[in-house]
């Protein structure tokens, strides 16, 4: 089933379709001139690449998005509830809701972090769920929440400006949401969490994959772009080093950094690219990070089957969004039925992300799927299983001027402050090839622009 | 019981360091069964220092020593008002149930437990338990073979790892236990030992004297699911990666 085949998409197929062919193949070369760059590590070695990016941009209604906005806005709402309960109190344990051997027994639980209070409450910032349409139903699902270190703000960001500027027309003449106030969001959520000084986008350095995205943010949010080198701790505070040699007290962190190389005393020790003690700052209440740490409780993978349950806990609503249908290994119950169903079914590796460590049952040899089972039955807590979800192609526009559909889902982003806003652009990703499903940017696919539509008057 | 106390942490480098950040887990423990009612920390002479309290709610001390250095030191001494080892405290015991980084079961910990019968009540499963890897494995000082695995295979290990094996048995028959860093009497360093969750309490287990703990006087530094959540001593410097540390010391009973 083709997304685009919708009627929405009519009006910006006849504005292309009032372009020249070649016209459009010139003016999509000199746009990849424009480099937007995915950097990654491969078998050790550093690949700089361009991210490629597709021109038909996934269309959203602006009855669509609404509702995509109230769901999304009640499960970020949630999770950030269920984080203050997991490193506080941990009712919904006491409660029965989530088994806390569950919670106990995955590494992106911190104990030693708990009792940590973060400024306002809040730990989920920065958000980037990821969604799919499902053919079947016409229902968007939630794969996936990514409540850590989310990434891909800047390439729909930045392809909105290159389009606007190459193809003014679509612009002109359909009603598109503008997305330009991003980084002005990012800016007041860090003014409404700091805690006394400047504003600091912590970056690992020009070799991660998502650099262009620090650096961009920061140039547009004001913040200061600093690697771990740049910061430093003095008693029980954060400061940046300046060019003259003096120090400005830093009071809010987009950190774009995991956990484990924040802190080489309290995490990694080898990390190189972290600030010593700066969770002890952290712990005692002077730096606001963004996002908190410890997140990865929640977007475990694992975790996320009980996200509904999660909302009628602690909101006492009905989920507006719905998960994929999952089975966990651990339950008895549910492992039987991955362990019959192998053939239909996904498997997920829950500590493993960005593509990897999925596995569809029915690509599996013999001997693969035994050993797999072996693995499930050894290991239950490590893997979930899903439904194989039949989600929407959208069309790409090949070299030759041809349409190819690809599989394509939505990373829909939410920044966190006074109240939780669900950004009207996100993140379509891609399959590299027809026949894929994993769409993710490390494993090889591209991206397009989302277009949220105004209200039609 | 009170108890005195006075130890000594020296961290020697061989070649000298500089922007080093520790982070020091010294401070005794506050719980139900041990307080302190006179505490002085001292770090490298009179080095100001800050103090903070991790998810466990063990106290550290910590700070920046900027100039290059050979050495870090700190010394501690107070008093200690300590009650027979039976308590509770508000930590969920399920979370000392679980795996957690350097505890995990493996196949030899199961031939372990197929050479010993165990008795029904959990008090006495834990009894057996530590008095058994007293009897078969004997503490060194110190060892190239780490980890659980060459413990089993040869037999002798140091003190974390009598703590982490029985710290694995127990939560294999579903005993929640964690480890225990500090001082007892008339040992010139720190020590580990186990508490275990069962009716209701948190209790004490030497594995390496092989005993219960009731009113000996055990002084706790830090706990936390296995011993990389309360080593005395973490941090970053630079400079060549290699440190000694030197734990000298003593507790001594007060004359009631």
């Amino acid at each position: 089933m083709i997304e685009s085949h919708s009627p929405l998409y009519d009006a910006f197929k006849s504005v292309l379709n009032t372009i020249d062919t070649q016209r459009v193949q010139e003016l999509l070369a000199y746009m990849n001139t424009e480099a937007i760059n995915f950097n990654l590590f491969k078998n050790n070695a550093f690949i700089e690449r361009k991210f490629p990016f597709d021109i038909i941009p996934r269309i959203v209604s602006h009855q669509e998005f609404t509702y995509l906005e109230k769901g999304i806005k009640q499960r970020i709402y949630a999770l950030n509830l269920f984080l203050e309960d997991i490193y506080g109190d941990q009712k919904i344990l006491k409660d029965g809701i989530i088994p806390s051997e569950f919670v106990f027994a995955s590494k992106a639980y911190l104990p030693s972090f708990a009792h940590t209070k973060v400024s306002k409450n809040i730990r989920v910032h920065i958000s980037g769920i990821d969604l799919v349409k499902n053919s079947v139903g016409d229902g968007w699902v939630v794969l996936e929440d990514n409540l850590r270190v989310p990434s891909g703000v800047s390439y729909p960001l930045s392809l909105r400006i290159l389009t606007r500027k190459v193809f003014p027309e679509f612009f002109e003449k359909l009603p598109i949401q503008s997305v330009h106030d991003y980084p002005k969001r990012l800016e007041a959520a860090m003014d409404y969490v700091n805690t006394g000084g400047i504003n600091v986008i912590l970056t690992p350095g020009r070799y991660n994959s998502a650099f262009y995205e620090h650096s961009y943010l920061a140039k547009q949010s004001g913040a200061v772009l600093a690697t771990g080198e740049d910061l430093f701790v003095e008693k029980d505070k954060v400061y940046l080093k300046t060019y003259l040699g003096k120090k400005a007290r830093v009071g809010a962190i987009y950190r774009r950094l995991d956990d484990d190389a924040l802190d080489p005393v309290e995490f990694n020790a080898d990390s190189l690219i972290g600030v010593p003690n700066i969770t002890q700052a952290y712990r005692a209440g002077n730096i606001a990070l963004m996002n908190s740490i410890g997140n990865g409780i929640a977007d475990d993978k694992g975790i996320y089957y009980f996200v509904p349950a999660m909302i009628r806990y602690y909101m006492n609503e009905e989920p507006i969004l719905q998960n994929a249908p999952t089975y966990l290994a651990f339950f008895e119950k549910d492992r039987q039925h991955i362990l019959q169903n192998l053939r239909t079914l996904v498997i997920k590796d829950v500590a493993e992300a960005g593509g990897y460590g999925v596995v569809f049952g029915s690509k599996l040899s013999k001997n693969e799927r035994e050993a797999l089972k072996d693995a499930i039955i050894k290991e239950p807590r490590r893997f979930i299983a899903q439904e194989v979800i039949e989600f929407y192609d959208i069309e790409c526009l090949t070299n030759e001027g041809t349409l190819s559909p690809r599989k394509a889902d939505l990373r829909m982003f939410s920044i966190f402050s006074d109240d939780i806003f669900i950004w009207p652009c996100g993140l379509t990703r891609y399959a590299m090839d027809p026949s894929s499903y994993i769409v993710n940017s490390s494993q090889g696919g591209g991206f397009k622009d989302t277009w949220v539509l105004k209200e039609s008057k | 019981m009170k108890v005195n106390f006075s130890y000594d942490f020296t961290l020697t480098f061989p070649e000298s360091v500089r922007d080093h950040r520790y982070c020091l887990r010294i401070v005794p423990y506050e719980n139900a069964i041990q307080s302190c009612s006179r505490l002085d920390i001292l770090v490298n002479a009179n080095t100001a220092f800050e103090q903070g309290r991790d998810g466990f709610a063990n106290r550290f001390v910590y700070g920046t020593i900027a100039k290059p250095h050979k050495s870090l030191s700190a010394h501690i001494e107070g008093e200690l008002e300590l009650s027979p080892y039976v308590y509770c405290d508000e930590e969920p015991p399920a979370l000392y149930n679980a795996p957690s980084p350097l505890v995990g079961f493996c196949a030899l910990m199961q031939a372990f437990l197929d050479e010993t019968t165990l008795p029904v009540s959990t008090f006495r499963k834990a009894v057996v338990l530590t008095q058994k890897i007293r009897e078969n494995f004997t503490l060194i000082e110190s060892t190239k073979a780490e980890g659980l695995e060459s413990f089993l295979l040869y037999k002798e290990g140091l003190r974390n790892d009598f703590s982490h094996l029985l710290i694995a048995l127990l939560r294999h028959v579903n005993i929640p236990a964690r480890l225990c860093h500090g001082f007892i009497e008339g040992e010139n360093k720190t020590h580990t030992w186990v508490e275990a969750w069962m009716d209701g309490d948190w209790r004490g287990f030497d594995p390496i004297k092989g005993i219960v703990i009731h009113d000996e006087p055990y002084v706790k530094l830090a706990h936390g699911r296995d011993f990389s959540e309360c080593a005395i001593y973490k941090g970053s410097y630079i400079g060549k990666r290699q440190h000694i540390l030197k734990i000298t010391g003593q507790i001594g009973r007060e004359e009631q």
